[in-house]
């Protein structure tokens, strides 16, 4: 860096000083306490709401949430193979209300008028607010999968893309499989929620087929030509499950690369057939880019994904169905005063993960909270991590920082990445114990 | 672990820490960061019998010489490498101080 730049930096440095302690003391705001309207408690509102009030008691805060719990997503795939069931998964609301103060209303939203900000509800309530935090979550895209339906779903065809009765359906056909049945996985294409969920899926199910399925096989069929942490997930199979490292992943492997007879995951990528077009729930077949036919004994198709209905009804997104932020901020480009969070909103380098909803979730509230006092705004950080496990003893992980810069969301250069190939054994033990840790670690920051 | 590579991304870093948003300051709170942190350090540092340590009431000096020694590839680690080298010294004393003044044995009120 050349002196000038250092210089500027440092007496910007000095000039900022006084920021951090802004969010600590509460500054009065009159007879009128600001209101803030979360619609979604989930991971991202959640987060939002807590941060608020942490941040100032003397703003008031209002979750408006169509469920009286919440299902997590993070952890639902060990519901599958019995690690845990679905009751683990099921967070409530008392410690957001009764810590922090948060206020709730448990009814679906029906409108918001952006005009007047001012939400309605299916039961009539209505509600005047400040500023209004979205956090929608997703829906699916069911047309880019031809005979795919919210009802193939519900019955046979199970996507368990978020935590529900989907979830028990898609275990109870993978318990009651054949000894030696065949599940397919069908990949979603990019963006979508939780980019390492469907081969941490394949793990563990893989995991257990070894235990009590020994014939059983996992056939991944993926419209990409790679995901998120594909070596080390790779690199792992190939030593747990028997699986083949195909020539385009090889790179930087490390020397106990075996090549084997047979395996329980096979990995299909979408330039050899991976990419699904269409399903028939009534022979358990899904049709493929190549026009392969390819019967499942259990079919798991996750559909391409789009920002969640509210939003589309709020319009609030783009052609590509997903919402326009300000980066800095997650002010809607399209409507002022309304924030859009987590799975829905455009965040460039960042994943759509529980743990970027929720950092995207405090850098909003301490904005929020700037512009409530008139405060300039600070500059944001934002952080994401995925830990997956390759079995209960093998973690792998995906860590990154990010910036702001000209005006997107960008990794900060040199640093995160994925487990390294060559980790030591006791490191890949450790990252399954910290993916535990984090779990619970998780869950308290954003709903207690 | 190239050090010349190493030590360039940490310039690099602190060098894109200047450039600052129209609309921002251009000083990232301790607090804007240490929250990012939360995940898996706990809310403002606070965690209890987890794998992961907490970092409330962390001395400053133990706080920046372990970042330090993560980013440098000193200490052993199996995450916070990747972490630690994303941040400049001088954010890397930012968190730390912030993390000192988390004393008050976590409710966060
Ligand atoms: C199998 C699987 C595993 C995952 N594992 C991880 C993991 O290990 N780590 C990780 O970081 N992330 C993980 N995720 C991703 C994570 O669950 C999501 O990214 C995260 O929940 C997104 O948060 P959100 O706030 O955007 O949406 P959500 O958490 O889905 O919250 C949306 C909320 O809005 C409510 N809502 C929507 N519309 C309305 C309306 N009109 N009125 C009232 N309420 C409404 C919904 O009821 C819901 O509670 C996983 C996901 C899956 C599917
Ligand atoms: C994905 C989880 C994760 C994230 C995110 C994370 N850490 Fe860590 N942290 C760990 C783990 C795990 C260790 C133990 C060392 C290791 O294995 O990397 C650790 C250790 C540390 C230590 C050493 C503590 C001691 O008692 O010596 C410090 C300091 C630290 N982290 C700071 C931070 C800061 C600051 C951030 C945010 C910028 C952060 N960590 C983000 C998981 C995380």
């Amino acid at each position: 860096m050349s002196e000038i730049n250092r210089r500027e930096f440092i007496k910007l440095l000095g000039a900022g000083a006084a920021l951090g302690s802004g969010l600590f003391g509460s500054r009065a705001f009159g007879a009128a306490a600001p209101h803030v309207v979360v619609i979604g408690g989930g991971t991202g509102g959640a987060t939002a709401a807590k941060y608020l009030k942490l941040a100032d008691q003397n703003i008031r805060v209002t979750i408006v949430e169509r469920n009286k719990e919440y299902v997590r997503c993070y952890g639902s795939n060990e519901v599958l193979t019995d690690h845990c069931t679905m009751d683990d998964l099921v967070i409530g609301y008392d410690a957001l209300k009764d810590k922090y103060g948060i206020e709730f209303v448990f009814d679906e939203v029906v409108g918001v008028d952006p005009e007047k900000r001012r939400v309605d509800t299916a039961g009539g309530t209505r509600l005047d607010y400040d500023r209004l935090i979205v956090s929608p979550g997703i829906d699916y895209r069911w047309e880019a999968i031809d005979g795919f339906t919210p009802e193939v779903a519900e019955t046979t065809i199970p996507h368990a893309w978020k935590a529900g009765p989907q979830t028990e359906l898609l275990r109870r056909q993978i318990h009651a499989m054949p000894e030696d049945g065949t599940v397919v996985i069908a990949a979603p294409p990019n963006p979508y929620r939780c980019p390492p969920a469907p081969y941490e899926r394949a793990s563990l199910l893989a995991e257990w087929f070894k235990a009590h399925k020994p014939r059983a096989k996992i056939l991944i069929l993926d419209p990409k030509e790679g995901f998120t942490k594909d070596q080390p997930f790779m690199l792992a199979w190939n030593r747990l499950y028997g699986f083949n490292i195909p020539a385009s992943h090889m790179e930087g492997m490390p020397d106990d690369v075996r090549q084997h007879d047979s395996g329980f995951i096979e990995w299909v990528p979408g330039t050899e057939g991976g990419k699904v077009t269409g399903v028939d729930p009534k022979t358990n077949t899904v049709h493929t880019a190549n026009l392969d036919s390819i019967q499942g004994d259990v079919v798991n198709v996750i559909p391409p994904q789009k920002a969640g209905k509210l939003a589309f009804k709020m319009g609030l997104t783009n052609a590509q169905g997903w919402c326009d932020v300000d980066r800095n901020t997650f002010e809607s480009r399209v409507h002022k005063r309304i924030h859009v969070i987590g799975d829905s909103c455009i965040a460039d380098a960042m994943p759509k993960s529980g743990y970027a909803a929720n950092s995207q979730a405090k850098v909003a509230a301490a904005q929020i909270v700037h512009m409530l006092r008139d405060e300039p705004l600070e500059e944001p950080l934002f952080a994401n991590t995925c830990f997956s496990r390759a079995n209960t003893e093998y973690g792998v992980s995906i860590a990154a920082v990010y910036r702001v810069r000209d005006g997107r969301i960008v990794s900060t250069p040199g640093s995160g990445g994925v487990s390294p190939l060559d980790a030591p054994p006791m490191a890949n033990r450790l990252e399954a114990l910290y993916q535990e840790s984090w779990m619970r670690a998780f869950v308290e920051d954003t709903f207690a | 672990m190239n050090r010349k590579l190493l030590l360039h991304s940490v310039v690099l870093a602190g060098s894109l820490c200047a450039v600052g948003t129209a609309t921002a300051e251009s000083r990232i709170s301790g607090e804007m960061m240490a929250n990012a942190c939360a995940p898996c350090h706990g809310t403002y540092g606070h965690l209890e019998n987890e794998y992961m340590p907490p970092l409330a009431g962390m001395p400053e000096q133990d706080f920046i010489e372990g970042m330090k020694a993560f980013r440098e590839g000193t200490r052993p680690a199996t995450i916070m490498d990747r972490v630690a080298r994303a941040f400049s010294d001088e954010e890397i004393e930012a968190m730390a101080e912030f993390y000192a003044q988390q004393t008050d044995g976590g409710d966060n009120e």
